[in-house]
């Protein structure tokens, strides 16, 4: 598989469009499902994944194969999808009405209960910095391990646990109402306190 | 140890003991962390609330179908294509280029006609002419310079002669079956005139055929230096005295008589320059 992916990548720098088209597609899924967790609205991920495979098809002359396909294809995808984020908060931020509709859902919930409701991801991730949302995005959604992470965000593995573990936590607090949890417009940019 | 000391281990051990239940998720926690957590009912508890949070995360969605992704990628492809930026030629610089070769290829051409009549002015007593030398002109009549030819036939002395007018007229006639191998000029002559004197092979050219253009080039040089002739009538490569050459048989205005007075030139394949040239 690996050898496939060598030729491909080869085949599709000295032009071949075909070999193109099978390498993204390849990888069309990943590239998608990051974009979708992301965007948090279908519209938007269309426009993201366009975004990511055009970044992936400027960048494929220089790709010099330090690293995998995917993982890089990955990072040019994660990178992408951070940067429209970063464009996003510049904007004024949620009003406080608009927050409410992101409570928990009921204080008491048990944890599965909460999962089993139709709990919306979108928003849950919303309220996530895009640094804690891509590192539990590539982890819960893609399955990837943490060195490969670590790799696609270009950050140490320990860097990579912090995250993953702070992002869950976020979402679990919103889920279960915890005291110290999100509520309202919070972010994480400012990191979670502990739980009393 | 101060209240802000006491906080603040607290919520590093706060911070480290949520990355050890969350990499114990993961399967990344060391067996005896794993054992501690699962004999802690607090840790327990913390354990399946960020499960439940990995599964909201985790939740399924509408995958993109493949029509859509295929419409993505061309809409990418386009949009790709369409920043590649335009190869910026400087027309000024080529075009003094282009004229300095031409020159150049010129003045050897017609360096090479005057030691060629030079050469055949000087021909051994009763002798035929050496097999190496040029069968040229064997006066200077026959070398004139004119503006104008029956049939409106594209000639060097009524203007600058495009390669790309010259590719165009010559694909037809280009035939991609090599002409053969001559040390003699004579021989190059005859053989050129009886594949002159044929129907070009189907599929000769392919347009942007790179030996074509190649040619084209060279018949541009050579029309420079050689007014008199006309249209091509015929071109293949060949190689002349272990070298390399086009065959190029033209309509040649400056012989006198015959139903159709034809010239052939042999010109080297790198350089244009005429390695042979003899009328038929």
């Amino acid at each position: 598989m690996d050898e496939d992916q060598d030729a491909l990548v080869a085949a599709a720098q000295a032009g071949d469009s075909a070999a193109l088209d099978r390498l993204l597609r390849s990888h069309y899924r990943g590239i998608y499902a990051i974009c979708r967790r992301f965007a948090t609205a279908e519209a938007d991920a269309h426009d993201m994944t366009q975004d990511a495979v055009i970044a992936i098809m400027r960048g494929l002359p220089a790709f010099e194969g330090r690293s995998s396909f995917k993982t890089w294809a990955f990072r040019l995808t994660t990178n992408t999808c951070l940067m429209e984020l970063r464009k996003r908060s510049r904007r004024p931020p949620l009003a406080t009405a608009e927050a409410q509709e992101h409570e928990p859902v009921a204080r008491g919930t048990t944890p599965h209960d909460a999962a089993v409701l139709r709990i919306d991801t979108d928003a849950a991730l919303a309220r996530l910095s895009p640094e804690h949302r891509a590192a539990v995005v590539l982890r819960d959604v893609l399955g990837l391990e943490y060195a490969e992470i670590a790799e696609i965000l270009e950050v140490p593995v320990g860097t990579v646990r912090s995250r993953i573990a702070r992002g869950r936590a976020a979402v679990a607090d919103l889920l279960v109402g915890q005291d110290q949890g999100m509520t309202g417009n919070q972010s994480l940019t400012d990191g979670i306190q502990g739980e009393t | 140890m101060s209240d802000h000391e006491g906080d603040e281990r607290s919520a590093q051990s706060d911070d480290e003991v949520l990355e050890r239940i969350s990499a114990y998720l993961d399967g990344e926690a060391e067996p005896a962390e794993a054992a501690r957590i699962e004999a802690d009912p607090a840790l327990r508890q913390r354990a399946a609330e960020l499960a439940a949070a990995r599964e909201v995360i985790a939740a399924p969605f509408p995958a993109l179908d493949e029509s859509s992704w295929d419409e993505l990628v061309a809409g990418a492809r386009a949009q790709v294509a369409a920043e590649s930026p335009a190869p910026v030629i400087d027309l000024r610089a080529r075009g003094r280029t282009r004229s300095l070769v031409v020159a150049v290829v010129g003045v050897a051409a017609a360096c090479l006609l005057v030691v060629a009549i030079v050469a055949t002015l000087a021909r051994r007593p009763g002798g035929d002419p050496r097999p190496d030398e040029l069968a040229g002109p064997t006066s200077s009549a026959e070398v004139t310079t004119t503006t104008e030819q029956p049939g409106g036939v594209n000639v060097a002395g009524s203007g600058t002669t495009s390669p790309n007018a010259a590719a165009d007229e010559f694909r037809s006639v280009y035939s991609r079956e090599p002409l053969g191998s001559f040390a003699d000029a004579g021989e190059l002559a005859s053989a050129a005139a009886r594949a002159s004197g044929q129907p070009a092979p189907p599929g000769t050219a392919a347009p942007g055929d790179p030996t074509v253009d190649a040619i084209a080039r060279c018949v541009a040089a050579v029309r420079r230096g050689e007014p008199r002739l006309g249209r091509i009538r015929f071109a293949a490569n060949a190689t002349y005295q272990d070298k390399p050459v086009f065959v190029l048989v033209f309509q040649d205005f400056g012989i006198g008589s015959g139903a159709e007075p034809r010239r052939v030139v042999a010109v080297g394949r790198d350089s244009c320059a005429i390695a042979a040239s003899a009328p038929l």
